[in-house]
């Protein structure tokens, strides 16, 4: 097929793959390296985060804390009416999002500088958190 | 585009020679890239799969026999990779897709159209099952033959005619192509 062919053609790679592969490998060496300790450290500042955490908005409704998150972020968090996890607010930390629920939080932030799209953002959250935004 | 079957590269880059492993790169960079991107459809996404290939290059070429060609070797670690990607990242990506902003290129009408037909092709293919779907990046990003892919996906080459055949007949209805 040719229509295939043209629009399935191959394209150059972006510059910015050289430099992403010559960084330091930080996707790959936390992982080996500390893996146990950065277990520990992530269960323990959900936890803290849980008895911490203050929100900048009260709310347990998920279009309000979208709409506020959206407003002064630019983020759009997909947050669900399903209630299998009870939403307590959000507030913004050093333009990183915390969307607080009954036992913790999800902290979302800018991965690099470009358009905001989903995969340009790290989400940090255990297991109960993803119901908030999956069914 | 440079073909690499240059053993002296490929030990240069076993003992961490950077030039050697800068060649290597050179002449692959774009095609791993392109794959990745026409399987995923996402420019982000397809970035973080080469990064990831590329590292796996620089890090674990030693795993690398020799026993079948070099290219097919990697093209085999890309493959393994679009297809780890999809299980990993299928909910994230399903939920966002409404969100992504496309950087809109200049206005010219017969650059708007190849877009939009790029697009549709792009869209068409992110509906075919995913072992349909690196077949149809390998022969027509590629412009691999049937023995090749078969070598790269691991099943025979009447799997792979079946495969990019029925693909074919998926798309054809999809795009509306007599």
């Amino acid at each position: 097929m040719e229509l295939l062919a043209q629009n399935l053609r191959r394209v150059e790679a972006p510059e910015e793959l050289w430099d992403r592969v010559m960084a330091p490998q930080s996707r790959e060496r936390p992982r080996r390296v500390g893996f146990w300790a950065m277990a520990v450290a992530a269960c323990a500042s959900v936890a803290m985060a849980g008895i911490f955490y203050r929100p900048a908005v009260n709310s347990t409704d998920p279009s309000a804390i979208r709409a506020w998150v959206k407003a002064r972020t630019g983020i759009e968090v997909p947050l669900t009416d399903q209630r299998r996890v009870a939403l307590t607010g959000a507030r913004v930390v050093k333009g990183r999002v915390e969307i607080g629920y009954k036992s913790g939080t999800v902290l979302i932030s800018r991965a690099d500088g470009r358009a905001a799209h989903w995969a340009n953002y790290a989400v940090d959250c255990e297991a109960p958190a993803c119901a908030l935004c999956h069914s | 585009v440079t073909v690499l079957d240059d053993h002296d590269v490929i030990a240069g880059c076993r003992t961490g020679d950077r030039e050697a492993f800068r060649a290597l790169f050179d002449a692959y960079q774009d095609r791993v890239y392109s794959i990745a991107l026409r399987y995923t459809g996402d420019p982000a996404q397809a970035l973080d799969i080469a990064q990831d290939v590329f590292l796996k290059l620089l890090n674990h070429i030693g795993e690398y026999r020799g026993l079948s060609g070099f290219e097919t070797w990697l093209y085999r670690v890309v493959v393994n990779r679009c297809l780890d990607d999809r299980r990993r990242l299928r909910r994230w990506t399903r939920m966002f897709e409404g969100i992504f902003e496309s950087a809109s290129e200049p206005s010219a009408l017969d650059q708007l159209l190849r877009h939009e037909m790029e697009a549709r092709v792009q869209n068409a293919i992110a509906m075919l099952a995913p072992e349909q779907r690196i077949i149809v990046v390998l022969r027509y990003t590629e412009g691999l033959g049937y023995a090749e892919i078969a070598r790269i996906v691991g099943c025979s080459e009447g799997t792979v005619a079946s495969r990019l055949n029925r693909a074919h007949q998926l798309l054809k209805k999809r795009l509306k192509v007599r």
